[in-house]
């Protein structure tokens, strides 16, 4: 367990300055904006504690919209970080196995950093949402905020958007593996060659053999990752109890509570086995070619 | 010899690229407190050999370092076996306090303040980038850190490549100041033969993947003869099939495998034979040296 927890540890030294910088950058540009910009809100203006939601909700999404290009953009290149800078022939002369080593890399990066992240996000998006209640509504603005019922919301929310964060994230695994696999295998060839054979195998599937299915489970995969991180009851704005139409944040801890058990029952699919079992494989290669190295 | 003194055991073992026989039935042991020099040209399979021999090359024929399976128990032989492949390259974003932290989280007989000792001797500081680094402070910080571990077997590939005589120097001297103890046993390939052949207790050659020569250099003295002698001697020096002739010092000299006829020894002086002149006639022409050990 030490071994893996130094291989996280190494994981952190090489990266946590990118992803400080990703998750800081945003708010020491956001402070200024919000003390000194203009906020259009339209003619009715809404009450403090909804403003103050709106503007976290936003700058949290925004924030982690921003992590998930750079999760996509960058994992495919975590499988030949190590060969690209030519240090592969140092870690392997350690004694730390091959699937550990692969193991911490993809945990740390997939996993922990986005919820480092989202931990950043979440700070952010509070100072986002009070510094836009005092520009709308003033300091009285503050006093005026349904203090309890947003406790409710960050307590419920927060933990319910890193469950998201988790299960979004394996709902996309296959996918992220495969691209890790590919480069790792392909090099540079790699993701053009899986986004060839994932669109024009899915296309000429579906065109020439009638088969859908390859490209359905791949737009499956991206609703199910939506429905993760983003809660809306699978998609159902509007079932009893919704918060968002009605403003009734009163609501909310009860909502999230349904809106988790959704999330968690969607797990109970074949897709999401079947997504499990192509990360593995997907994973197992990026291992087998760490082996060769 | 007790069994338990032999560190390296290796029963025909062959390895394969492909169709390139990279390794070619190998058989030798390696006891415990020798310096062992592995020669060979470019391509003659050294780093094979000792990719091998740390568990990340598969090979056929039987392998045992340190008893162990080095393709099966990588992980646990790493523990007791320290490595530094020939494109010896920490990586370049770390510092060297960091490799410390990481090297004493994942080798369980790293000595950090040993680590530290060693380092003294050299130039690098614990705050330095590892690319801020020259490449001789580079290979003395991955000596040092090595040397740091408790282990019975270091295995060196081209560790000296690339560097100036004063940086090889130092690297040498540390090696046999600081680990060296009669006990513990090293592998290290070099094209720097001569600079070597004061530190080493035993050679093997490698030429094409076989095993030409595996000798003590007490024993080279005893089986290899040079001879100096003049040009007028040449012709009789020749009948007599020396498996080199070469000039030393302006002098003609030759080499002989086994002591010459008492009346061709008459003709020359004798004089130790240098490994240099010993790789050169066992290497340079396979088709005419058959194998030899």
């Amino acid at each position: 367990m030490n071994t893996f927890k130094t291989l996280l540890l190494r994981e952190w030294m090489q990266h946590h300055f990118g992803w400080l910088l990703l998750g800081c950058v945003p708010l020491l540009i956001m402070v200024p904006l919000m003390m000194f910009g203009h906020i259009e809100l339209g003619a009715e203006v809404p009450p403090p504690g909804l403003i103050a939601l709106g503007f976290a909700a936003g700058y949290s999404g925004f924030l982690m919209a921003l992590a998930g290009l750079v999760v996509g953009f960058q994992t495919p290149g975590l499988a030949r970080r190590d060969q690209q800078d030519r240090s592969i022939e140092f870690w392997v002369s350690l004694p730390a196995s091959h699937v550990q080593s692969v193991g911490a890399t993809v945990l740390m990066n997939l996993l922990l950093m986005p919820l480092m992240l989202l931990g950043l996000a979440v700070v952010g998006g509070i100072l986002a949402g009070m510094l836009a209640v005092l520009r709308v509504h003033g300091l009285g603005g503050w006093g005026a905020l349904p203090w309890g019922t947003l406790l409710t919301v960050f307590l419920a929310g927060v933990p319910r958007l890193a469950l998201g964060l988790v299960l979004g994230m394996l709902w996309l695994s296959p996918l992220l593996m495969l691209a890790m696999a590919a480069s790792a295998w392909l090099k540079r060839w790699g993701v053009p060659v899986l986004a060839a054979v994932i669109g024009l195998g899915g296309l000429f599937l579906r065109e020439a053999y009638d088969q859908p299915w390859l490209l359905d489970g791949v737009g499956d995969l991206f609703t199910h990752f939506g429905w993760a991180v983003v809660p809306t009851g699978l998609g159902t704005l509007n079932f009893e109890g919704s918060p968002w139409p009605a403003g009734n944040l009163a609501q909310f801890g009860a909502w999230i509570w349904k809106d988790t058990q959704l999330v968690l029952g969607d797990l109970a699919s074949p897709l999401f086995a079947v997504a499990l079992v192509v990360a593995a494989i997907g994973f197992g290669l990026v291992v087998l070619r760490r082996m060769k190295t | 010899m007790n069994p338990n003194d032999t560190l390296i055991r290796a029963e025909g073992l062959s390895l394969r690229y492909g169709k390139k026989l990279a390794l070619d039935n190998l058989s030798f042991s390696i006891p415990k407190g020798r310096v062992v020099g592995l020669l060979g040209h470019n391509g003659a399979g050294k780093t094979s050999l000792m990719k091998a021999l740390v568990g990340l090359a598969g090979h056929d024929g039987q392998l045992e370092v340190l008893g162990l399976s080095p393709r099966r128990e990588r992980v646990a032989l790493l523990q007791s076996v320290t490595y530094i492949p020939d494109v010896a390259i920490l990586p370049r974003w770390a510092r060297v306090e960091q490799l410390i932290t990481l090297m004493s989280g994942l080798h369980p007989k790293f000595s950090a303040e040993r680590a530290r000792t060693l380092l003294k001797r050299t130039s690098v500081q614990t705050t330095d980038k590892v690319k801020a680094l020259s490449r001789g402070m580079v290979v003395q910080l991955h000596l040092a850190l090595i040397a740091a571990v408790d282990a019975r077997l270091m295995i060196l590939d081209e560790p000296t490549l690339g560097l100036d005589v004063l940086s090889r120097k130092a690297f040498y001297d540390m090696l046999l100041d600081e680990w060296c103890d009669g006990e513990r046993s090293v592998l290290i390939s070099t094209h720097q033969v001569e600079e070597v052949e004061a530190l080493l207790s035993d050679v093997m050659m490698l030429n094409e993947g076989k095993l030409v020569l595996n000798i003590s250099l007490e024993q080279i003295d005893q089986r290899f003869v040079a001879l100096k002698h003049s040009p007028q001697t040449a012709d009789a020096i020749a009948a007599a099939h020396p498996i080199l002739r070469y000039r030393q010092q302006g002098e003609a000299a030759a080499l002989f495998d086994g002591a010459p006829p008492a009346e061709v020894s008459a003709l020359g002086q004798r004089m130790r034979p240098s490994l240099v002149d010993l790789f050169v006639a066992l290497t340079r022409a396979p088709e005419i040296n058959p194998q030899r050990i």
